[in-house]
């Protein structure tokens, strides 16, 4: 997997080209950049949570340190999507749904360009166990970009960061008058 | 409840009952797969020599004479790094590493062919960290609760 910050970055500036190419789109940016990192969040942290319990308070259950990992597999994908876009209002459930889903298949995308030595993901499980990957970038490769990349996307979205901090600068102020 | 609710809370729990099952399957394929390093320590003579592969392991004690032992959720092996074409690696405690080689089954070890170190898995992780406090601060920004169900803004 890449770091949560490249994700992000990637799925922020996917969203900032679709706004340049088709402006009048609606853009569902906070369910597209949710998706993007869910996989990690879902898949991976508790995982790395709770095989630090398991070094303190002794063997866990095997199901509580494997059993998270249909989070990172495209059927999970799907019914992770599914599941949390039905909490949303109806009007938004289809919308929803295709943006998590898609943040979720570029974080697989992304995370596919990687190398862990043949290793790879379970692309079609259930249906197959053979592992894929594409092996073209290091597992820390991204360490180096996520800086750099964090500043092209805040330029990217550079007008709507000033928006958000002119808002919140009030918002202060008001609070403190 | 009506109706629509109902169909809701079905989809809901279908979903969450479908991601357990898979998690089972996941598993029960990581305990019981024909490669790798569980699979050697059930049949060891008969994996004697079979190539294996120790992904993301933790150091988990000072490398002595050629041998460090290595670590992953609970479990430990011993490595001999010493037929490393690039000579005994240099590692700490808590480094992780990425092994290839093959098992020994006259004491249950992995002699090592290749071994990479992940020197910058803590930097990863860090970033990780801090792209889920960002995430969750601007929560807010992106979702919010309203009576007919959670709300997108924007």
């Amino acid at each position: 997997m890449a770091d949560l910050v490249t994700h992000a970055c990637l799925a922020l500036l996917a969203k900032r080209g679709q706004q340049v190419v088709r402006p009048s789109q609606p853009l569902h940016l906070a369910s597209f950049v949710a998706g993007s990192v869910l996989p990690d969040l879902l898949g991976r942290l508790p995982v790395d949570v709770l095989t630090v319990v398991q070094r303190r308070v002794g063997e866990l259950p095997p199901i509580l340190l494997n059993g998270w990992e249909p989070f990172h597999l495209p059927v999970g994908m799907v019914l992770t999507s599914l599941g949390l876009a039905t909490l949303f209002r109806v009007d938004q459930r289809r919308a929803v749904f295709i943006n998590l889903l898609g943040g979720m298949a570029l974080h697989l995308l992304f995370d596919l360009l990687q190398d862990h030595a043949g290793a790879g993901y379970l692309l079609f499980y259930p249906l197959s166990t053979r592992p894929f990957e594409l092996g073209l970038l290091g597992t820390e490769s991204t360490v180096w970009w996520a800086p750099a990349l964090a500043v092209l996307t805040a330029f990217a979205w550079r007008g709507s960061l000033s928006s958000l901090a002119r808002r919140a600068g009030s918002r202060w102020s008001g609070r403190v008058h | 409840m009506n109706t629509a609710r109902l169909r809701d809370a079905g989809i809901v729990l279908f979903c969450v009952i479908a991601l357990v099952l898979l998690g089972q399957g996941t598993t029960r394929f990581m305990l019981t797969r024909p490669a790798g390093l569980r699979a050697a320590l059930r049949d060891p003579q008969a994996s004697d020599g079979a190539d294996l592969m120790l992904l993301l392991w933790h150091v988990q004690t000072p490398p002595q004479a050629g041998i460090v032992e290595l670590s992953h959720q609970g479990r430990t092996v011993v490595v001999h790094t010493d037929a490393l074409s690039g000579g005994r690696p240099d590692l700490d405690v808590g480094q992780v590493v990425t092994v290839q080689g093959t098992f020994r089954a006259d004491d249950l070890s992995v002699q090592a062919r290749e071994l990479v170190v992940h020197r910058y898995r803590r930097v990863k992780q860090a970033l990780g960290v801090v792209g889920m406090i960002v995430g969750l601060m601007a929560l807010p920004l992106g979702f919010r609760v309203a009576p007919g169900g959670v709300v997108e803004r924007g």
